[in-house]
C-alpha cells in the first residue's frame, strides 16, 4: 500500500499547503478523501475555505498534534489566544471548521462565541455581528410581553 | 462577507446549547429569526418548595424537605443607554407562587416587602444586560406539627439527564449527605470527625470543606455516586470556612471572629484552590473582584461594575451592625459588613447600598412610560372614600396633596398612555365640587394612599 507521510490540499483561491498527513487526518473530511481514494502526491482540493483561513486552522492542526506532551493548561491558554480574533475570523474558521469537520475546533470557537453573547442584549449582538434585525414591531412588543416579569 | 444570520442551524444550535442561563438564550433568540428557529426557549428555573422525600438520620424530628431555587443576577442598562458603566443592580430573586417575581436581599432571606412607589410594574429583561452571579438552594427541614420549617440549609444542585438532579447538604451533625432524585434516597457520608463548614457546585462536580480546611470533591457526573477524593488536604486553621468561585477559580474564605462576648467578625483570610498540589495557597488580592458570602449562597462580581464599591473587598452579613434605626428595608443594609482586604478594615456596608436597595435610578424608568401626565384635581371630604375605592392607585406614580381655602387639590403623575383609563377618572374628580374640607382630611388621604 502506497503511504504518504504528506498531503497537499489546495485552499479556494488556489493555495497549496504540504502538511503532513497526521495533521490532515485531524479534519474528518479530509481522512475520508484520503481513505476512499488513497492519493499518492495528488491534492486534495478544499473548495469551501480561502487560503487566509485555511493556514489558521492548519495552525491549530498542527498545535494540537504536536504537542500531546503540553499540559492541559498551556493548551487552553493557547487555545484562548486562537480564539481572540475578530468576528469576521470566527465566522471563517467556525465554517471551515464545519466544512473540514474538526469536532474539537467547532467546539472551541462555539465556547468562544457563545461567551460573546453572555450578558449582552440583542441590540449589542446585532451591532457586534453585524446582523440586521428582521422582526417585524408586533413581533417584538410580543416577545417582550412574554419576556417582562411581574414583581410583587 | 460573514452572514452570522444564515450560519447553519446545527451550528446554531451548538452555540445556543452553550447559553446556560435564561436570560442569554432569551436574548440571543431575540436577535433575528434564524436564530429564534435555531433553539426552543428554555423556560425560567427557579422554583420554590420542591418536595424531597424525608430520610430517616437526618435529626430525629425532621420528617420533609422542601428544597427552594434562586437566581443572584447583575443587572444593568445596556452600553448605549448607560451613563456610567458602574450603575450595575444585585438582585436575588424567587418566584411568588404564580407567575411574580419576588425581590429578596441577595446575602439574606428577607423579602424586600415595599417597592419604591416609582418602581415599574414589569420589567422586560431582554433589554438589560443580565448576568447570573450564581444560584441559590435552600434546603428548608420540615417537622410534623410546624407550619415553619425547624432548620434551612444550603444545597449545591448538580442537574442529571432530564429531571435527575443530586443535592449535597450537611446534616445537623455536620456530615455530608447526598441525595439523588431519581431514587428518591438520601445517603449520608460517614467519612471524617471533623464537621463541614461549606458545600458547593464548581466546574462541574460537588466540593465540601470542613472545620479544618480540608476538601472533598464529589463527582457525580456519570450519574453515578463516585467515591469521594481529596481536593485540598491542607489545614487551614480556626474559622468559619466558605468556598466561593470568582473568574474560574474555587476560593476557600476563612472567617475568624473574636474571642470576646460579641463574636464579631475581625478578618478574612482568602485561599486559592491549587488542583494538580491539592492544597490551598493564600492569596493577598483578589484583583477586581468582589466576594459576596451570603447566608446560604456565595458569589463573586466585578467591583467596578457596582458604584461605590472597592475591588478587592467581601460583604457579608453581620448582625452587629444591626441598630434599632434600622427596621425598614430601605436600611436593610446595616447587617452587612464590608472587609477590605487591602487595610484589614471592615465597616458597614454604607455606600454600596445603592447596588441593592433601593434599586439604581434607571430601574424605574425601564418600564415602558414614556411621558407622564399631570393633573390637579380637587375633591371633597364627601367624595374621598369614594374616590380612594374607585381610583385604581396603581396607576399614580406621584400624588402630591395640598389644601387651599376650603378646597383639598391632589396633583396626580400617572403615566400618559392613549388608552389608559385613569382618563376618565380624572373627569370625575374634576366635576366633584369642594365641599367642607379640612387638613385633617388631607391627613386621611395620606394614610389612605399609603403616601
Amino acid at each position: 500500500m502506497a503511504f504518504t507521510k504528506k498531503v497537499t490540499l489546495k485552499s479556494s483561491d488556489g493555495e497549496l499547503f504540504i502538511i503532513d498527513r497526521a495533521v490532515a487526518l485531524q479534519s474528518r473530511t479530509i481522512q475520508y478523501v484520503l481513505e476512499d481514494t488513497n492519493p499518492v502526491d495528488a491534492i486534495i482540493p478544499v473548495p469551501a475555505v480561502d487560503a487566509r483561513t485555511l493556514s489558521k486552522v492548519l495552525e491549530y492542526c498542527k498545535k494540537h498534534l504536536i504537542d500531546l506532551n503540553t499540559d492541559f493548561e498551556d493548551y487552553s491558554k493557547w487555545d484562548k489566544d486562537f480564539v481572540d480574533a475578530e468576528v469576521w475570523m470566527l465566522y471563517d474558521l467556525i465554517m471551515a471548521a464545519d466544512y473540514l469537520h474538526i469536532p474539537p475546533l467547532i467546539d472551541l470557537i462555539c465556547d468562544k462565541i457563545a461567551s460573546m453573547f453572555k450578558g449582552q442584549t440583542p441590540d449589542k449582538i446585532r451591532e457586534i455581528f453585524n446582523i440586521d434585525n428582521d422582526f417585524s414591531k408586533e413581533e417584538e412588543e410580543d416577545f417582550k410581553k412574554k419576556s417582562g416579569w411581574a414583581f410583587k | 462577507m460573514a452572514e452570522w444570520a444564515n450560519l447553519p442551524r446545527d451550528l446554531l444550535h451548538l452555540i445556543a446549547k452553550r447559553l446556560d442561563s435564561h436570560f442569554d438564550l432569551l436574548r440571543f433568540r431575540s436577535v433575528c429569526s434564524s436564530w429564534r428557529s435555531s433553539s426552543p426557549s428554555k423556560p425560567l428555573s427557579i422554583f420554590s418548595h420542591l418536595l424531597i422525600s424525608p430520610m430517616t438520620g437526618f435529626s430525629e424530628i425532621t420528617c420533609a424537605f422542601s428544597l427552594s431555587k434562586r437566581l443572584i443576577l447583575q443587572v444593568g442598562l445596556p452600553d448605549s443607554r448607560a451613563q456610567t458603566t458602574s450603575d450595575s443592580w444585585l438582585i436575588k430573586i424567587e418566584k411568588d407562587g404564580s407567575d411574580g417575581i419576588r425581590l429578596i436581599n441577595p446575602l439574606t432571606t428577607v423579602k424586600f416587602r415595599h417597592l419604591p412607589p416609582d418602581f415599574p410594574k414589569t420589567i422586560d429583561f431582554s433589554g438589560l444586560r443580565v448576568f447570573e452571579l450564581g444560584q441559590e438552594y435552600v434546603l428548608d427541614h420540615h417537622s410534623l406539627g410546624n407550619a415553619d420549617p425547624v432548620n434551612t440549609e444550603k444545597a449545591a444542585f448538580c442537574s442529571g439527564k432530564g429531571d435527575d438532579f443530586w443535592l449535597l447538604t450537611k446534616n445537623f451533625a455536620g456530615k455530608l449527605a447526598v441525595y439523588r432524585s431519581q431514587d428518591k434516597k438520601w445517603m449520608i457520608i460517614d467519612d471524617t470527625q471533623s464537621p463541614y463548614h461549606d458545600v458547593t457546585f464548581f466546574d462541574g462536580k460537588f466540593y465540601a470543606v470542613n472545620n479544618t480546611g480540608q476538601t472533598v470533591v464529589v463527582d457525580v457526573a456519570n450519574g453515578s455516586l463516585r467515591a469521594m477524593n481529596l481536593a485540598a488536604s491542607s489545614e487551614v486553621g480556626g474559622g468559619k470556612k466558605c468556598l466561593v468561585e470568582s473568574k474560574g477559580e474555587l476560593l476557600l474564605v476563612n472567617t475568624y471572629f473574636s474571642e470576646e462576648y460579641d463574636g464579631r467578625t475581625i478578618r478574612f483570610k482568602v485561599f486559592r484552590l491549587d488542583q494538580r498540589e491539592q492544597t490551598w495557597v493564600e492569596i493577598e488580592s483578589l484583583d477586581d473582584r468582589l466576594l459576596f458570602l451570603g447566608d446560604y449562597a456565595s458569589f463573586s462580581a466585578r467591583a467596578s461594575d457596582f458604584y461605590g464599591c472597592k475591588e478587592n473587598s467581601i460583604c457579608f452579613t453581620e448582625i452587629s451592625f444591626f441598630s434599632d434605626e434600622m427596621v425598614d428595608d430601605a436600611f436593610w443594609s446595616g447587617t452587612i459588613g464590608v472587609f477590605d482586604l487591602d487595610s484589614g478594615s471592615i465597616g458597614p456596608l454604607s455606600s454600596y447600598s445603592k447596588t441593592i436597595w433601593p434599586p439604581p435610578a434607571w430601574v424605574s424608568s425601564t418600564s415602558d412610560v414614556s411621558n407622564v401626565f399631570v393633573c390637579v384635581v380637587s375633591i371633597s371630604s364627601f367624595y374621598m372614600d369614594l374616590a380612594c375605592s374607585v381610583f385604581d392607585i396603581s396607576f399614580v406614580m406621584h400624588c402630591y396633596i395640598y389644601s387651599s381655602y376650603q378646597t383639598i387639590r391632589a396633583c396626580l403623575i400617572v403615566p400618559w398612555k392613549p388608552n389608559c383609563p385613569i382618563r376618565c377618572y380624572i373627569n370625575f374628580y374634576v366635576q366633584a365640587y369642594p365641599q367642607n374640607e379640612t387638613v385633617q382630611d388631607l391627613k386621611s388621604f395620606n394614610t389612605a394612599n399609603g403616601k
